[in-house]
């Protein structure tokens, strides 16, 4: 089944009071010629005004013609609005054209009391955002589409089997199938102006009588797939969940313990279903769908996979914090977006409490907080060089046994390594080994015991074209009032090419 | 009722050993020096550099201190260390680094590393971290704690049994923590077998507040072999490094020729 819902005319963001009296509106576009009409209210309509027409031609039919340049990118974007708010009716929502949505409702009907009401309620909530509808639903998408857009009634509903779509397709023009341009204009010439007497021919007659078998083989095709004689699948929005569970509330609420008991029950509707499958979260997404028309989706993430109801919960709560109800919501979906393995826990391992465990659920609640980069372990990479020799990688999945040790160290190390090393203003120097007074940071520090040099040589593989990587040799200090500093020299005494720098890179010891 | 039971019910309520020369907690957290006591594995300890630039130092003598928790943690509380840092210390001392962690005899694969913009959003986290009972111990680098929020802290570490350390360079007047110290760097000797290079580092510790010991003054050095932190005798304290031609003597032994 196939269902489709067109805001006609008016773009979705201008919501036009019904009780306003019908003025001739059109909404115009800068064109290379000009300005045109791009749209057409149906008073402008009337008076002979369409599409494509010059704004000063449409003026000269009549004087007192409203206009207002129209906004693509605007109405794009409210429609991508719609069709995520349309999530309510169904997983399966697809954008058609600028001004159509599809979506697949199969099964999802009876939820709302049956085909009929279901198409109401769409009416009834859109019409409510101020939304003119054309609203058809049928067997197959590409019926739907050409009777919502070509059909005489505002909402049509096509009954389930062949021959009550054959009947509701009779009497539309060819046009409204999508077929091209060319094919439209041979069809018109041989007399084949709507759907049912191109349904009476024989497939191999009609497939005969166009030259250029590609172009009857398109014919054919969009006629079977309006049919449903051939698939015509959904490009969806989004790629619908595996495991999903929606509520459509009586009352819409506003209440931040409301929604946090909604997604508890949802939860709890959830949970199983992953338990069966022995499957725990990743990621988990919780939408709610707003009364005017607003969507909010909270997502949260888990470093190790839960199925632990509490734990999902804690996260969220945090989350709630930032939730805006509005005018109050009234659907609520909870998506299992990532998925992964988890076997069943055995009881008596929850009884004894497991660090690693704790561990990773405070790793959760951190960073849905502080944001994922915000809480990072120290993970070896092996590399001499000492920037190079750590990342701050996710936290890593059990305590470090087997991993990357990194590049063995050989001369000393600080505890801290600054961003960047810190340029130091040498005040006394000594020809060989590091200096022995120096400013940094504005202090005049005044070293007592060294150690090094600790020659690291560039990483040539890194950049082969530089003739010659300069090496940088390390001193680890103590000054006078018991500091330690990790020194670093650039350059060498008695290069010209490359006279000593002076750095701080590390502090502590 | 006598004095005595009444003092103890005082101190019990109190959460402190019963009198001050009592022996301490066997599960406490000691420094390995007999003369430094323990400190309560339940209770928050501050630390403070006695001037700005001291605070790597601070630190240094703070990650050794955790390396002697990581060598006895318990099981049923892992050994990591959550390390939680505001972005201006992170500004001012950088950040942890793996391989200098190492060679303090602190193992970095089992720091988690957790950095914060502002003091509310460290406080949160610090008060997180204890409750997840995750870790040996909990530390916040650069976080201003109030005396409000470290009654609180307090609290979760009683409830938790973890330890929380306070580094900060600007301490708040009033503290619920448990002992307060001031940490000042002090010139070291050289190496024994190079007399021109660092050895072991050396801290003055001060304490203004203990909950289990007396307040005082120390001078403690590193012992590289045995993970403890040693007294510095006097003696010792006043020989300053390379002045001699001779070798300087390790300060163990300084302190017996003393």
């Amino acid at each position: 089944m196939a269902a489709q819902a067109r805001p006609r005319s008016a773009p979705a963001t201008l919501p036009s009071p019904p009780e306003a009296p019908a003025q001739p509106l059109v909404l115009t576009e800068a064109g290379p010629r000009g300005v045109r009409v791009a749209l057409a209210n149906p008073a402008a309509a009337a008076l002979g005004i369409h599409a494509g027409q010059r704004l000063a031609d449409a003026r000269a039919l009549c004087p007192t013609l409203a206009s207002q340049p129209i906004d693509r990118a605007g109405d794009a974007a409210a429609l991508a609005r719609l069709a995520r708010w349309l999530l309510r009716y169904t997983p399966w929502v697809a954008l058609d054209g600028a001004d159509g949505l599809l979506l697949d409702c199969a099964g999802c009907a009876h939820l709302l009391g049956g085909e009929a009401r279901l198409l109401a309620d769409i009416r009834r909530r859109l019409e409510s955002h101020g939304l003119t509808v054309r609203l058809a639903l049928a067997d197959t998408r590409r019926a739907a589409r050409a009777l919502a857009r070509a059909g005489d009634a505002a909402t049509v509903l096509v009954p389930p089997g062949r021959r009550a779509l054959v009947d509701a397709l009779q009497t539309l023009p060819v046009a409204a199938l999508d077929v091209p341009e060319a094919m439209l204009t041979l069809l018109r010439r041989a007399g084949l102006s709507h759907i049912g007497p191109l349904l009476g021919l024989p497939r191999a007659a009609l497939a005969k009588r166009f030259r250029g078998a590609e172009a009857a083989q398109a014919l054919l095709r969009l006629l079977d797939e309006a049919l449903g004689e051939r698939e015509h699948p959904l490009d969806p929005l989004e790629p619908p969940p595996l495991y999903e569970q929606r509520a459509l509330l009586a009352e819409p609420i506003l209440e931040r313990a409301q929604i946090e008991q909604a997604l508890h029950d949802l939860l709890h509707q959830l949970l199983p279903q992953l338990s069966d499958a022995e499957l725990g979260v990743r990621r988990l997404a919780f939408s709610m769908l707003r009364v005017d028309g607003g969507v909010q989706t909270l997502v949260l993430r888990c470093g190790q996979p839960s199925r632990d109801p509490a734990h999902l919960l804690r996260l969220a709560h945090d989350k709630l914090e930032q939730v805006a109800p509005g005018f109050g919501i009234d659907a609520l979906r909870l998506m299992a977006t990532e998925v992964a393995p988890l076997p069943p826990l055995q009881l008596s391992s929850l009884a004894a409490p497991d660090p690693a465990l704790a561990l990773s659920r405070l790793v959760d609640t951190l960073s849905n907080r502080l944001g994922e980069a915000a809480v990072r372990a120290l993970v070896p990479v092996a590399s001499h060089i000492p920037e190079r020799a750590e990342q701050l990688a996710a936290q890593p999945a059990a305590s470090g046994t087997g991993q990357d040790q990194g590049a063995p160290v050989r001369g000393p190390r600080p505890p801290l390594l600054l961003p960047t090393p810190e340029p130091a203003e040498v005040m006394a120097e000594v020809p060989d080994g590091p200096p022995v007074q120096l400013r940094w940071r504005r202090q005049r520090l005044r070293l007592a015991l060294s150690t090094g040099a600790d020659r690291i040589g560039a990483e040539w593989w890194r950049s082969p074209d530089d003739p010659a990587p300069s090496s940088r040799d390390y001193y680890a200090a103590e000054t006078e009032d018991g500091r330690r500093l990790w020194l670093l020299r650039d350059g060498h005494y008695g290069d010209p090419a490359h006279p000593p720098r002076w750095y701080v890179h590390g502090v502590g010891g | 009722m006598t004095l005595a039971a009444l003092r103890a019910d005082v101190a019990r309520l109190e959460g402190r050993a019963p009198s001050w020369d009592a022996q301490p907690d066997p599960a406490a957290w000691i420094w390995g020096s007999p003369a430094l006591g323990a400190l309560e594995r339940d209770a928050v300890h501050e630390f403070t550099p006695s001037h700005a630039g001291a605070m790597p130092s601070a630190l240094s003598l703070a990650w050794r201190l955790l390396s002697r928790l990581q060598a006895d943690a318990t099981m049923d509380r892992g050994d990591a260390i959550i390390w939680v840092q505001s972005e201006a210390m992170t500004r001012e001392v950088g950040l942890p680094y793996g391989p200098g962690l190492a060679q303090l005899g602190f193992d970095p694969a089992r720091l988690l590393l957790v950095r914060v913009r502002d003091a509310a959003q460290g406080l949160w986290a610090l008060e997180e971290a204890l409750r997840a009972r995750a870790g040996a111990a909990v530390v916040g680098c650069g976080i201003p704690v109030e005396f409000t929020p470290s009654r609180r802290l307090s609290l979760a570490c009683a409830q938790a049994r973890t330890p929380l350390l306070l580094l900060d360079e600007r301490p708040a007047p009033l503290s619920s923590a448990a002992s307060r110290w001031q940490v000042a760097p002090q010139p070291g000797l050289a190496d024994l077998f190079d007399p021109r290079a660092p050895g072991a580092p050396r801290w003055q510790l001060s304490a203004s507040k203990r909950r289990q010991g007396m307040p005082g003054t120390w001078c403690v050095e590193w012992n590289d072999a045995t993970h403890h932190f040693d007294l510095v005798a006097d003696v010792a304290v006043g020989a300053q490094h390379g002045s001699t031609g001779a070798p300087a003597l390790s300060p163990r032994y300084s302190a017996l020729a003393a």
